[in-house]
């Protein structure tokens, strides 16, 4: 039984705005799911709608098998939910925030202090556990919302865009904790509009947009849907290893241009030493060869038409303003 | 469900603990009001003598011989000033109840500004995310609201007692006395959750709360008897729960001369009218903790 499970889901807000146009998808124990897509995609309201705080407009979710939408409480147990804008207690100590998480959770006495200890230690903020969050950088303020997320041992836990607007350092740490964390069993399903932190952290990625999933899969699937590696030569005879080129099974297409040859194939670490040795036997000489892959975001062209790289800016500064309106509370 | 708004009430307490500011401020302007307007008007009192109204009314005991010099050399003598002034209340006395009501109200007004906060800064959303009811998280506010008012409150009765304003019905009195101020903490805590669940920013409620509390200040009866104010003021005067607690300060601490009821100084003379002001006020009280809870129910579904 999948521990995630959606079917045709639906929301429309105010009766006019349709952010999900009726979605499904399942996620199974121990996965780490991605929602990869652009802002306005629905990624939020997904996860609001399994988190239990807001209702489907339409359509099913379970979580746990629980349904959302009957039983909440239930699905609260069982679930971490690290929101997208950090809303840790800015006037709190790391310690009183992870405290007051504890009692809202029911942890017993006991089990609290060993398990805060343990959560600061996860995230790496033992030291600062006592300052007060106001103190604390973004990436800080990120970590210890993870430790919230995860301190009353979900059996899923939900991250939306959990590295939005933190710095290339800040976000392999989280991977790297969120990988570990998966390690011991936790299903993770988390948002993003960054192709690598999809292709490289989720097992298995669903692209969204406009309020509908447009493509689900292994993010190596996804890749080689769009045409495979793509390998660039240069030789001093192009039209001879071309034609060569066009008989190989493992070659997709191949062109010449300017007597450089692209060549798409479905791997291009296999590729490279065979069409050497092709070339060799043919007698032309290759000068040089560069390799790139397709990334999730040429998955997202082919999906959607459109590329997700336009997007970053846009989040990069819209959470530098949130940050300094919040330094502005109180 | 008790639990969890005491967890809930608990951060809101430490939130306040953390404010030094807003504390100092919280605690100093009413004693500034009952230092500079408690002896000022004393003052006043006893210099005018006979043509102050308050002096009518409430006149201080150190104005008793000032006044029989005054009123000799006006050669008016108004034989109910005399009687009233036997009483024997300072302005001090009269006024040291009204602040703490204000006090009280000013304690509790603003708590829904934190159900503001906590939406936009999203950690309301993380409080409904746990496995708790939902509505002890309006409870916890509003339990932060009472506490608060009554902390605040008891300190500036503290204070008045310090400097001299005279407490003359002992430990009865001062027990409902706190009675009635938690009773009013509570309304005007819900209240304010009203507002809050019900508005996105918090200029609308800062708005909204300075826009009446003003009002409910002036006519509430803590600078003047509401028996000396212009009858329209009067009629919002009733309308005032604020006039209320003050009224049912000053019969809890002082068992009602400052009305002229004359001696002695005892609960049992006023129970009538602090009934009175016990159910207004928990007619008040009541009315928001639905309205709230109604709101807050709608608001969370
Ligand atoms: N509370 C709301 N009221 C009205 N429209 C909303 C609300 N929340 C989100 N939307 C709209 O729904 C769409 C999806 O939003 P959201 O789920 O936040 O996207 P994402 O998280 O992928 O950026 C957007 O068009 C957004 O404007
Ligand atoms: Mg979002």
């Amino acid at each position: 039984m999948p521990i995630i499970e959606v079917r045709d889901l639906r929301k429309v807000y105010n009766g006019s705005v349709a952010a999900l146009k009726g979605i499904s998808f399942d996620v199974e124990e121990g996965e780490i799911f991605g929602f990869l897509g652009p802002n306005g995609a629905g990624k939020t309201t997904t996860v609001h709608i399994l988190c239990t705080l807001i209702t489907p407009t339409g359509g099913l979710a379970k979580v746990c098998g629980f349904d959302v939408v009957k039983e909440p409480d239930k699905v609260r147990r069982k679930i971490g939910f690290v929101p997208q804008d950090i809303s840790v207690d800015d006037d709190l100590t790391a310690r009183e925030n992870l405290e007051l998480h504890a009692k809202l959770y029911h942890m017993p006495r006991s089990l609290r202090e060993k398990r805060i200890e343990e959560m600061l230690e996860l995230v790496g903020l033992q030291e600062r556990a006592d300052s007060l969050v106001k103190t604390f950088s973004g990436g800080m303020r990120r970590r210890l919302e993870i430790a919230e997320g995860l301190l009353h041992s979900p059996e899923v836990l939900f991250l939306d865009e959990p590295t939005i607007g933190l710095d290339p350092a800040s976000r392999m740490t989280i991977w790297e904790q969120l990988r570990e964390l998966n390690k011991e069993g936790v299903t993770v399903f988390l948002t993003t509009h960054y192709m690598d932190e999809a292709d490289r952290l989720c097992d298995r990625v669903a692209i969204i947009d406009l309020g509908e999933i447009r493509a689900i899969g292994r993010p190596s699937e996804l890749k080689e849907e769009v045409g495979g590696d793509v390998l660039i030569l240069k030789t001093n005879n192009p039209d001879k290893l071309l034609e060569k080129l066009l008989s190989l099974p493992f070659v997709n297409s191949a062109t010449s241009q300017d007597g450089t040859l692209r060549i798409t194939v479905k791997s291009g670490e296999k590729a490279i030493p065979l069409i050497f040795e092709e070339a060799r036997s043919l007698g032309v000489n290759i000068e040089a060869v560069s390799l790139s892959k397709p990334t999730l975001d040429d998955v997202f062209v082919r999906h959607t038409g459109k590329s997700l790289r336009d997007e970053k800016i846009d989040m990069i500064e819209r959470f530098k303003q949130y940050m300094l309106m919040k330094r502005r509370r109180r | 469900m008790l639990k969890e708004a005491c967890y809930v009430c608990e951060r809101e307490l430490k939130h306040f603990i953390r404010m030094r500011v807003q504390i100092i401020s919280s605690i100093v302007t009413p004693i500034v009001w009952l230092v500079f307007f408690g002896y000022s008007m004393n003052m006043m009192s006893s210099g005018l003598g006979g043509i102050n109204i308050l002096n009518v009314f409430i006149g201080g005991e150190r104005s008793v011989f000032l006044y029989f010099l005054t009123s000799a050399l006006n050669a008016t003598p108004l034989q109910s000033l005399v009687i009233q002034n036997y009483l024997g209340i300072s302005y001090l006395d009269f006024f040291y109840s009204g602040v703490i009501g204000v006090t009280v109200m000013f304690a509790c007004v603003f708590s829904g500004l934190s159900i503001i906060w906590d939406k936009r800064f999203g950690f309301f959303n993380k409080l409904l995310v746990a496995p708790i009811p939902r509505l002890s998280i309006m409870l916890g506010k509003t339990m932060y609201a009472t506490v608060r008012g009554l902390i605040q409150g008891v300190i500036i009765l503290g204070f008045s007692f310090l400097i001299g304003a005279r407490i003359r019905t002992g430990v009865v009195g001062v027990a409902l006395a706190l009675v009635f101020m938690l009773l009013l903490s509570l309304g005007f805590g819900a209240f304010s959750m009203s507002l809050g669940i019900k508005l996105a920013d918090q200029e609308a409620l800062f708005g909204i709360i300075n826009m009446i509390t003003l009002p409910l200040f002036i006519s509430s009866g803590a600078f003047m008897p509401v028996d000396t104010m212009p009858g329209w003021l009067q009629v919002i005067a009733y309308g005032n729960p604020l006039t209320y607690l003050v009224d049912a300060l000053r019969l809890c601490l002082l068992g009602g001369p400052y009305s002229a009821l004359g001696l002695p100084f005892s609960l049992i003379d006023v129970a009538p009218r602090l009934m009175r002001d016990l159910i207004a006020l928990s007619v008040f009280t009541g009315t928001f903790l639905i309205i709230g809870t109604l709101l807050f129910r709608g608001s969370v579904k």
